[in-house]
Order: C-alpha cells, then structure tokens, then sequence
C-alpha cells in the first residue's frame, strides 16, 4: 500500500519529475540524432550543431536531475520521520512519479527510468539511516 | 538596477522595501536573488492592488533582460498592460517597451534550440494544473466494450455512493486486459481517462470527479506494475 496521505508532495515536486522526464527523452532523441546524421554521412557542421544540442540537453538533464533528487529526498526523510518503511516509501514516490508521467501523456519507455532512479533515491535515504 | 536611480525616500511599505533590498543585492552581483524577491514583492503587490506598480514592474523587467529571461520580460509587461487599463504616459512607455521586448524574444526564439525550449514548456506546464488531454477515444483504446462500460458505471457509482469497491474492481479488470493483450501502460492510461472523460455526471462536484480520477489511474498504474495490495 502507498501512503498518499502523509507524503508531501508539492507543485515543485511535480515539476522536477516532469522536467527530468522531458530532459531524459530529449538526451535520448539528441544521441539518436548524431549516431543518424553521422551513419548518414551528413555535413561536419550539421553533425556538430547536434552535438552541442546534445550537450545542451545533458546539461539540462543534470540540473533538473539535481532538483528532483532533492525533492524525493525530502519526501523519503518526512516518509521514514512518519514511521513509514522503506519499500512502502518507495511505492508512494513511485506510485506518485508514475502518476504525474502518465496523466502528463508519457510513455513507459520515457517513464520508467525516471520512476527507477526516484526509487533507488529513497532506498538510499532510508539505507543511510 | 541597470538604467534606474534608487528607488526614492517617498515609496515605502514592504514592497518598496523589497525593492531597495533588491536593489543592493543587484549591486552586490546577485541577481537570481534580486528576481527572486521582485517576483515576491510583486505577488505582495498584487494580492492587495490589481494595478502593478510602474516603478516596480519596470526593475524586474530590466532584470529579466539582463538574465536573457526574455519571456518572462514580455509575461511581466503584457501582465502590466492588463493591470493598468486606462491609457497614459507610463502605459505608453511600458507598450513600447513591450514591442521591443517581443523582438527581442521572438528573436531570441528563433536562434534557441528547439530541444531546450520543449524542456522550458514541460517546466512551466505544470504550474496550470491538471491536463487531460486525450491521445486516444475510448473506441480506439483497444480495451474491450464490457471492461469500458463496467469502468464508466464504476466511477459513476463511486461518485454518487463515495463507496469505491466497484471501481476497484473495474480496474482489476483494466489492468488484467492490459496485461493479457500486452498493452503499454500508457494505453491503459488514455482508456482511463477516455472513459473518465466521457462518463462525467451533471450532478457531481469537479472537484470530487477530478480527485476520483486522480484516485483511479494512481491505482490503476499500482495494479499493473503489481504494487497494488488490490
């Protein structure tokens, strides 16, 4: 069971799960981009336009990766203050996670790896402990 | 604050005071900080005035150019505009800085990638609330008609009842079909929602439908990654 209740999640949280989602599926289109311009053999200087979107995106990804992390990590301590176990913390992130990707239209494949790492996120709060 | 003197003896109260704080911390190279406690000053403003200050709209646009937030410059004007209705020397000064600052994000725009400005709109996209937009109509879910129309009687009967026992069911059901035609979650998601979308009764509080569905597809997903107790 998942404890909706007693977790705090805010609009920020909502928006840095959301952001690292956008981000991680935009690093992903990025690389495919530059693997097909290069198998395709275009231009050096279309191949490089794609390689600074590509570093863009990854920047944008470690950013918005930093403040999600801070956001689930403040969750999973209010969770286990609460007197809630670790994988019950664990579901209520990702049962949340997961609701603000799919209601946002996502797909599993962008989704889920975002739902992963929150989850490894909390087990790391509650393994420092 | 570039191209302003500092803000006169005779503005005072807690805005005017977050703007000479502003002030110093703009001087002393913080200017995220200074932003962030115009953008405060200006919510304190408005929650008491409909008018936005001129002497206060107009450091936090100048700010926003100088951090090259050109949108939020053009937001910011545009929400000036609104707030000022009659026509006047400032509203003229502050219309043409608008024009001019609409070239130069519509500028800025063109040059930017477009992968950094989806992100931008997923950030900001959250802050308007719920979006139900539907990929797919219910017909076109792929979900079986008896599982679509037990899910609508459901979350008809939870609305009126506010007894979910029934929609729990239903959406055992969802979730067994789901896996059994190997349908993404997502798909699950758009049926969920189609069927949400369409049962909708007259007489039912938004604000309680909306929770119900909130309370559905959380559970739904719980279901199908088998982290449900059901």
């Amino acid at each position: 069971m998942t404890h909706l209740v007693s977790a705090d999640f805010s609009t920020i949280f909502d928006r840095a799960v959301a952001a690292c989602a956008a981000a991680q599926k935009l690093s992903g289109h990025s690389m495919e981009a530059v693997s097909r311009a290069r198998s395709a053999r275009a231009s050096a200087r279309r191949v490089r336009v794609l390689v600074a979107e590509t570093r863009d995106a990854w920047a944008i990804a470690d950013v918005v990766y930093s403040d999600m992390r801070d956001e689930v990590e403040r969750v999973a301590r209010a969770l286990r203050a609460s007197g809630v176990d670790n994988s019950a913390a664990a579901a209520t992130v990702r049962a949340h996670i997961r609701f603000v990707l799919y209601d946002d239209g996502l797909t599993e494949r962008d989704a889920e790896p975002v739902v992963a790492r929150a989850s490894t996120w909390v087990d790391m709060i509650y393994a420092a402990a | 604050m570039p191209g302003y003197k500092a803000l006169p003896d005779h503005f005072s109260g807690r805005v005017a005071e977050g703007v000479r704080y502003a002030e110093v911390l703009q001087r002393a190279g913080a200017n995220d900080d200074a932003v962030q406690l115009l953008e405060t000053a200006l919510e304190m403003c408005t929650a008491s005035t409909p008018e936005i200050p001129g002497w206060l709209c107009g450091r936090l646009a100048a700010l926003y150019r100088t951090l090259k937030r050109y949108d939020d410059e053009v937001r910011l004007l545009e929400r000036y505009r609104d707030s000022h209705q009659h026509a006047g020397g400032a509203r003229t000064r502050f219309d043409a800085r608008l024009s001019k600052a609409r070239a130069i994000a519509d500028r800025k725009r063109r040059s930017d990638t477009r992968s950094l400005d989806s992100v931008r709109k997923v950030i900001s996209r959250r802050t308007t609330g719920s979006r139900l937009t539907l990929a797919l109509s219910e017909e076109e879910s792929g979900f079986s008609p008896v599982t679509r129309a037990q899910l609508r009687e459901a979350f008809i009967d939870a609305a009126a009842t506010s007894d979910d026992r029934c929609l729990g069911a239903a959406l055992v059901r969802l979730r067994d079909e789901a896996h059994t035609l190997k349908h993404p979650p997502e798909r699950m998601v758009a049926a969920l929602k189609a069927v949400w979308q369409r049962a909708g009764p007259r007489d039912v509080e938004r604000d309680a439908w909306h929770a119900l569905y909130r309370v559905a597809l959380t559970r739904s997903l719980a279901l199908y990654f088998d982290e449900d107790d059901e």
